[in-house]
């Protein structure tokens, strides 16, 4: 197949929607998603006839090639004839690691189809199960495929049937997932089905794969493979050029993944927030070039000689240079400069891209992944697509510098880079000791940032070791207090108390948001969380930890024009919560009424802000509080003989086992553990086990502190920070 | 007490209040020095004077004044101007009467006062007055705007105070013109425009004092003015001697003479 390209015969294709597909694929860490990626790409990836001849992979940056961990999802662009026809594939590459979910969920949105890659011996996985249901709640079909397929010939020399056998448990479990977590109306059509060619099975690393019906059309069968790795390395070779795996895995994508054009008909009703029905729904729905321009980022990077590339898709219009557009996220206008498509890895400069295509723009800078950018005439009335509601939240923090203390700028400027690229990456700077933190899911997320700092940026970095955020958080309702300010001219008349847990919920999916309409909140919060329709309609603001302000006063003079300062004193107030300086989490404020002065020079932040705080703080010290610290689940494989070992490990770090499964020989562990446990379990369920065990993590919780620990860690974490040793006491928060 | 507007203001009263005190302590950051320092009020008592900051008499209570008086000892909070004109501290007056102690104000000339003798227009004409003050964390406050709404559909002449920062230094005339400019921008209520009658006031009680009255977008670019302290003034309805007393200070010359 010849895949040197022009420009304009790929533009031409991209024309015609009918010829293209987007896609991703999905997997459990390890279980063969880049070996797929590259196999793809050397196979049917691109190659524009400016680079031809170079050798790239997908896993372009050093640092992911060494760790063998897919960090940064960038886009590829396949070439791929079925019956006689060119399609234009964009594989849009999914990051594995659950230390990064956001960036999976926000990358799932720009897919209409998801391979999910299985390890043939491992089966089914917490990520499998994690991503795949991200997928669906994306409305993004699921095909499956069986990768590995080597190690249960090599490994565990299984029979023909003993491996139909292993397909068909595999298929089982894919099956009931999509079961459990598609709507209803694509549960039976999503499911996959081997005889249909929903299911591929193969080798991504020794590159060949197969359906039934390419099996059945090429006359090969398992007894064949099982041959040909008997051969050895030619036989194998020899199979991977009668049944190739880009044939197998790009067929069924073009057969099953919807186009452009039709998928975004039933995704757009579920995927953005306005109405589908309005003129601009219908441009979006129809895939229309002529529509408006709505395009999703869901990824933005810096490219060291053209500044930020921001990648996405384009839902409606045609995006070209020189028009302005608008980014509703970060509410400004800002002008296209460039826009390229995709040869392969690289990028090329296009006169234009149409609705339904991936492309690449040059001028967005202000933009971050998951932003929207509209046509400058629809900026009043585009809806963003729907807020990012991530699973996970940063729980783990370490402080750096440079080694050379000459390199700050540069390391300031690398760190703003990245959290641009990686929005789950949260830097901040410690006002009072002037260091940089960085804060992330989990350590190895923080640990691949460091090596990128290194690899793309040449900056030798001092570390402090990473530390565990914890959650402050209150277990019972308070009295009223009252908070004055340092003047005593200023008062305010506050009770706090926990928030129920589906509130929680509904914030941390984004159901509920500080900038929604009032009515509409209340009412939900009425409906789904137990609240007062009165009381949830004075909700002044809510924190990005989950934290309420509700005001419930009626009749306070001069109240409206220090709102403003009484939420920025709330705000803060919830950044470093009394008991360690730690953010708060669950907090539902109540504001029951206020005396303010009259004067604005009387009424600053200097006197808003600790009056507000101490009432707050006071409420806190009174209601049972405590720590939250994180939980990481852990879902572990290993056999039988180890088992107790594992649980032992368990046990000892304070985790908890959830449910022992058998699969064969094999006994799967599903416990959950505190993250402050974490830093060396590795270490110890390696040697544990002898190096038999395989697990994954993801985030699964907060949780409180044991009460037994709690003073304990307090004190450690106020000893770090430098905060006297003892607990406030509430006369400091209310005065006389 | 108070120490009037500068060290010629200072009143008999107060020299003997001082000079009479076991301790002096001045309070400096409600209201801005002008042509006070701690120095100059040490060399006219022959005392040392010890300088509270806002942290120590807001968000400690005035500890250490207190705790003087439980002393036993005659204590002096010396404020410039007046002590309860600008002032917040009513509520350490308070607290000093209900620990037993006896309290006496020393009124002092305030920039209050000598705003109002200055510009020549009428007290009893004057309705609420604000404080200017500069944005803090990007919230900017709109209360002196207010106030001069409701004085003006009165007829009422507004006086502003303006702020003092944290590092001690006052707001301009141009800058208070500026943010009420900035205000109307948003409300397009016509309540302060360029067009705007105003009275700016600069160091009063100091050698170099300076009055300046025009339209708004004049008096903002007028380099005439000293360093501040500064005040501003918007008069309401003006009676025929309230306007041409304002007239003698007008930026533009011609209407001076006039
Ligand atoms: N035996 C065998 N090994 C494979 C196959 N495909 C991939 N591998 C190996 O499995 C390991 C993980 O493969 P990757 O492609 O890096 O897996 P991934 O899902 O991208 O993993 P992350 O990048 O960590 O998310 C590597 O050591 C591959 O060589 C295969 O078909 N058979």
């Amino acid at each position: 197949m010849v895949r040197y390209k022009k420009v304009e015969d790929i533009l031409k294709i991209m024309g015609n929607l009918e010829q293209v597909r987007n896609i991703g694929i999905i997997a459990h860490v390890d279980h063969g998603k880049t070996t797929m990626s590259d196999s793809l790409l050397a196979t049917a990836g691109i190659i524009s006839y400016k680079i031809a001849g170079e050798a790239l992979a997908l896993d372009y940056l050093d640092v992911e090639q060494k760790r063998g961990i897919t960090v940064k999802s960038a886009n590829i662009s396949l070439y791929h004839e079925y019956r006689g026809k060119p399609y234009v594939i964009n594989l849009i590459d999914t990051p594995g690691h659950v230390d990064f979910s956001g960036k999976v969920t926000r990358s799932l949105r720009v897919l209409d189809g998801a391979i999910v890659v299985v390890d043939a011996v491992e089966g089914v996985m917490t990520q499998t199960e994690t991503v795949l249901r991200q997928a669906l709640e994306e409305r993004v079909r699921p095909l499956l495929f069986i990768n590995k397929v080597d190690r249960l010939i090599k490994e565990l020399k299984l029979s023909p049937s003993e491996i139909q056998q292993r397909f068909v448990e595999i298929i089982r479990d894919v099956n009931n997932l999509i079961d459990l977590y598609a709507e209803p109306q694509f549960k039976n059509k999503w499911k996959v089905n081997p005889v249909e060619g929903t299911v591929a099975f193969g080798s991504a690393r020794d590159k060949w794969g197969f359906t039934v019906p390419m099996a059945q059309k090429k006359g090969v069968k398992i007894s064949d493979v099982i041959d040909a790795y008997n051969r050895g390395k030619e036989g194998v070779e020899e199979l991977a050029k009668v049944v190739p795996v880009a044939e197998a895995v790009l067929d069924m994508v073009v057969k099953f993944v919807p186009n452009p054009k039709e998928a975004q008909q039933y995704r757009i009703p579920k995927i953005w927030r306005g109405d589908p029905d309005s003129e601009l729904g219908k441009a979006m729905m129809n895939a229309d070039p002529d529509g408006p321009v709505i395009m999703l980022v869901n990824d933005m990077r810096r490219d060291p000689h053209a500044g930020f590339v921001a990648t996405g898709r384009v839902w409606s219009g045609t995006l070209e240079p020189g028009k302005e557009v608008w980014l509703i996220n970060s509410r400004t206008k800002q002008r296209i400069l460039q826009v390229s498509l995709y040869m392969g890895p690289d990028r090329e400069v296009a006169p234009r891209i149409i609705a339904g295509n991936i492309a690449a723009v040059l001028g967005l800078d202000k933009a971050r992944a998951g932003e929207t950018v509209v046509d400058m005439a629809v900026k009043d009335v585009a809806a963003p697509f729907e807020k990012m509601h991530y699973v996970s939240e940063p729980v783990v923090t370490m402080a750096v510098e440079p080694k050379n203390t000459m390199d700050l700028p540069k390391l300031i400027e690398a760190l703003r880079d990245l959290s641009i690229e990686d929005p789950n990456l949260v830097i901040k700077i410690n006002q009072e000791t002037g260091e940089y933190l960085i804060s992330g899911m989990g350590p190895l997320h923080l640990e691949i940032a460091l090596t990128l700092l290194k690899e793309n940026y040449g900056l030798e970095v001092l570390t402090s070791p990473p530390i565990v955020v914890y959650r402050e958080s209150i277990r019972s309702r308070s009295e009223v207090f009252e908070g004055k300010s340092p003047n005593k001219h200023n008062k305010f008349y506050i009770h706090v108390e926990p928030l129920n847990e589906d509130t929680v919920k509904l914030i941390q999916e984004g159901v509920i948001t500080e900038d929604m309409d009032p009515r509409e909140r209340a009412k939900i919060l009425r409906d789904q969380a137990g609240w007062d329709y009165d009381e949830a309609r004075g909700i002044w603001a809510i924190d990005e930890n989950i934290n309420l302000f509700v005001d419930r006063t009626t009749g306070v003079q001069h109240l409206r024009e220090v709102k403003d300062t009484i939420l920025q004193g709330f705000r803060q107030a919830m950044k470093a919560g009394p008991l360690a300086h730690e953010p708060v989490r669950g907090l539902k404020v109540v504001l029951h009424d206020a005396i303010i002065h009259e004067d604005p020079a009387h009424r600053g932040p200097a006197q808003i802000y600790p009056a507000v705080r101490n009432a707050i703080f006071a409420g806190m010290l009174t209601s049972k509080p405590t720590l939250l610290e994180p939980l990481q689940k852990l879902d572990i494989r290993v056999p039988v003989d180890y088992l107790s070992a594992v649980t032992a490990v368990i046990s000892r770090k304070r985790g908890r086992i959830i449910t022992v499964t058998q699969q064969g020989t094999v006994m799967r562990v599903l416990a959950e553990i505190p993250v402050a446990e974490t830093f060396d379990l590795a270490a110890e369920l390696r040697s544990a086990t002898a190096g038999r065990a395989f697990w994954g993590t993801e985030f699964s919780r907060w949780a409180p502190v044991p009460d037994s620990m709690l003073m304990d860690v307090i004190k450690k974490i106020r000893e770090r920070k430098g905060l006297p040793p003892s607990l406030p006491r509430l006369e400091d928060f209310i005065g006389p | 007490m108070g120490l009037g507007l500068t060290p010629r203001y200072i009143t008999l009263a107060a020299l003997e209040a001082l000079r009479t005190s076991d301790t002096v302590f001045l309070e400096t950051y409600t209201v801005p020095l002008s042509d006070w320092s701690p120095e100059k009020l040490e060399k006219l008592i022959g005392k040392p004077v010890v300088m509270l900051t806002r942290r120590d008499l807001e968000d400690l209570g005035g500890r250490a004044l207190l705790e003087e008086l439980d002393r036993g000892r005659t204590v002096a909070l010396a404020v410039i101007g007046d002590p309860f004109i600008a002032t917040t501290h009513l509520s350490l007056k308070l607290e000093a009467i209900k620990n037993g102690h006896r309290v006496e104000t020393i009124y002092g000339v305030s920039a209050h006062c000598a705003a109002v003798s200055a510009s020549g227009l009428f007290p009893y004409k004057f309705g609420k007055s604000a404080t200017i003050v500069y944005p803090r964390d990007g919230i900017v406050s709109e209360y002196p705007y207010d106030v001069l709404k409701e004085n003006k559909e009165r007829g009422l002449h507004t006086l502003f105070y303006l702020d003092v920062l944290e590092d001690g230094r006052g707001m301009t005339v141009a800058e208070a013109i500026e943010i009420l400019l900035g205000v109307e921008e948003r409300r397009r209520e016509g309540v302060f425009t360029g067009d705007t009658l105003v009275v700016g006031l600069a160091r009063l009680g100091c050698s170099d004092e300076a009055i300046v009255s025009g339209r708004a977008s004049a008096v903002k670019r007028w380099s005439g003015l000293p360093g501040p302290p500064h005040m501003l003034i918007v008069p309401g309805n003006l009676h025929f001697m309230e306007q041409e007393s304002v007239r003698v200070y007008s930026v533009d010359a011609e209407k001076r003479r006039s």
